[in-house]
């Protein structure tokens, strides 16, 4: 094999492997931001919950092509794209919602404590 | 070559007048932006100008960024697949730092209260000490100062016995001989392959840094970040390396002495679970901070 041919061959493998890897890194990024958002709290909050079914829904729908053909797994990465951005969406609310929460809780004490005076 | 046709002016006029009506069709289904991007434009309007810029001006401008890319597929080509997509993507963005924004001003709003309470428990504390120096003239003075420091003990460790239970709620607490170990979970504290701290990992770290500075001054700390088994063991040195610098500089801006605190990015090294399960890997991405009495016992960890 002579040497352009090799460094031809050597980059197609590396962009197939590439783009294997890709949608499969998005799935496994994507799910552990859906279990961040579950840890948090996101099946609690309305909106939160919402897009954690968007985000577990396409989750579900681009699984089979990670491993497909290449037009899968555009399709996939194009999917998990939307997965991520409503599971990190739901992972924004629920911690905004529980920060909400525990900062009326904190001014709740010292109100009490203000009356108690 | 050169075509003579004669045309009906009837069949003329009505082929014009449809020809009108699909070209306004399609010019209003074609040129009017999807609902994505309507949505879009307008969630990007709050962020940009609420809390969102205030607090988390980066997240806005990511925000700008896929909404422009959103913009240009509209348009190249209104109404289309690729315009779906990517407004799609820009109104969770923009929604994301609107969310991260209130988060970040409710952390605020924490800290100012948190300071207000302890500013009217000290009050109240010093009002009772004074009320019982006066009640207690005739008293000892040798009885009067150990009643006293019996009494700030007692403060102390109800103080720090309420910090404990407050971080119970959030953390995993363990003895481990002499030590205590409080663990938190790596997703919930940083986002996916990054060492920047989400702000409910700045509240649940505050919870820490109380329980901290409750500790005598014999007490040493040590930050262990941990990744599970996936990737390179030189990418998860380094993530967990920072992960816990990251967690430890945020403890020392809390008030934790600088120097009884030390990072450690341990890697994939101590697992705790099995690396062959999403919820065993999960497990595995943690943060550990190792209240510790010996400082020679420490080095050896």
């Amino acid at each position: 094999m002579n040497r352009t041919l090799l460094i031809a061959s050597l980059f197609t493998g590396a962009s197939l492997t590439a783009c294997a890897t890709a949608p499969r890194q998005q799935l496994t990024n994507a799910e552990a931001t859906v279990r961040a958002a579950e840890a948090v709290g996101a099946k609690d909050e309305p909106r939160a919950s919402y897009h954690l079914k968007l985000a577990k829904d396409q989750i579900e729908v681009a699984k089979p092509l990670v491993e497909g053909s290449n037009k899968d797994r555009k399709t996939a990465a194009k999917v998990l794209d939307r997965a991520a951005a409503d599971a990190e969406l739901a992972l924004s609310l629920a911690e905004s919602t529980e920060l909400q929460n525990e900062a009326d809780k904190t001014w709740n004490e010292v109100r009490e404590l203000q009356a108690s005076r | 070559m050169k075509t003579n046709k004669t045309i009906d002016p009837r069949f003329s006029l009505g082929a014009l007048a449809s020809a009108s009506l699909i070209v306004l069709g399609l010019g209003c289904a074609t040129t009017a932006p999807t609902d994505h991007l309507v949505d879009a434009r307008d969630h990007y309007d709050m962020a940009r100008n609420g809390v969102a810029q205030q607090h988390e001006p980066d997240l806005v401008h990511e925000a700008s960024v896929a909404l422009e890319k959103a913009e240009a597929a509209h348009d190249r080509n209104p109404g289309s697949e690729s315009e779906r997509h990517l407004a799609y993507i820009a109104d969770r963005k923009a929604l994301e730092a609107i969310a991260e924004g209130k988060a970040e001003a409710a952390h605020e709003e924490i800290a100012q209260a948190d300071t207000m309470r302890d500013e009217i428990l000290l009050a109240q504390r010093n009002a009772a000490r004074t009320d019982a120096e006066r009640k207690g003239e005739n008293l000892d003075r040798t009885q009067s100062e150990l009643a006293d420091e019996r009494q700030a003990r007692l403060i102390a460790q109800r103080e720090l016995e309420a910090a404990m239970a407050s971080l119970k709620e959030i953390a995993d607490i363990k003895s481990e001989q002499k030590d205590i170990v409080i663990t938190l979970s790596g997703e919930v504290l940083f986002e996916t392959n990054k060492a920047n701290l989400r702000a409910l990992a700045k509240d649940k770290l505050d919870k820490v840094a109380k329980v901290l500075r409750e500790q005598g001054e014999d007490k040493v700390f040590i930050v262990e970040g941990h990744t599970d088994s996936r990737g390179s063991d030189t990418y998860n040195e380094d993530l967990s390396r920072e992960r816990a610098d990251a967690v430890r500089s945020y403890l020392v801006d809390q008030g934790v002495p600088h120097d009884r605190i030390r990072a450690k990015g341990m890697g994939e090294a101590d697992p705790v679970a099995s690396n062959d399960s999403p919820e065993g890997r999960a497990n595995n991405r943690r943060v550990e901070i190792i209240v510790h009495d010996d400082a020679t016992k420490t080095a050896s960890r």
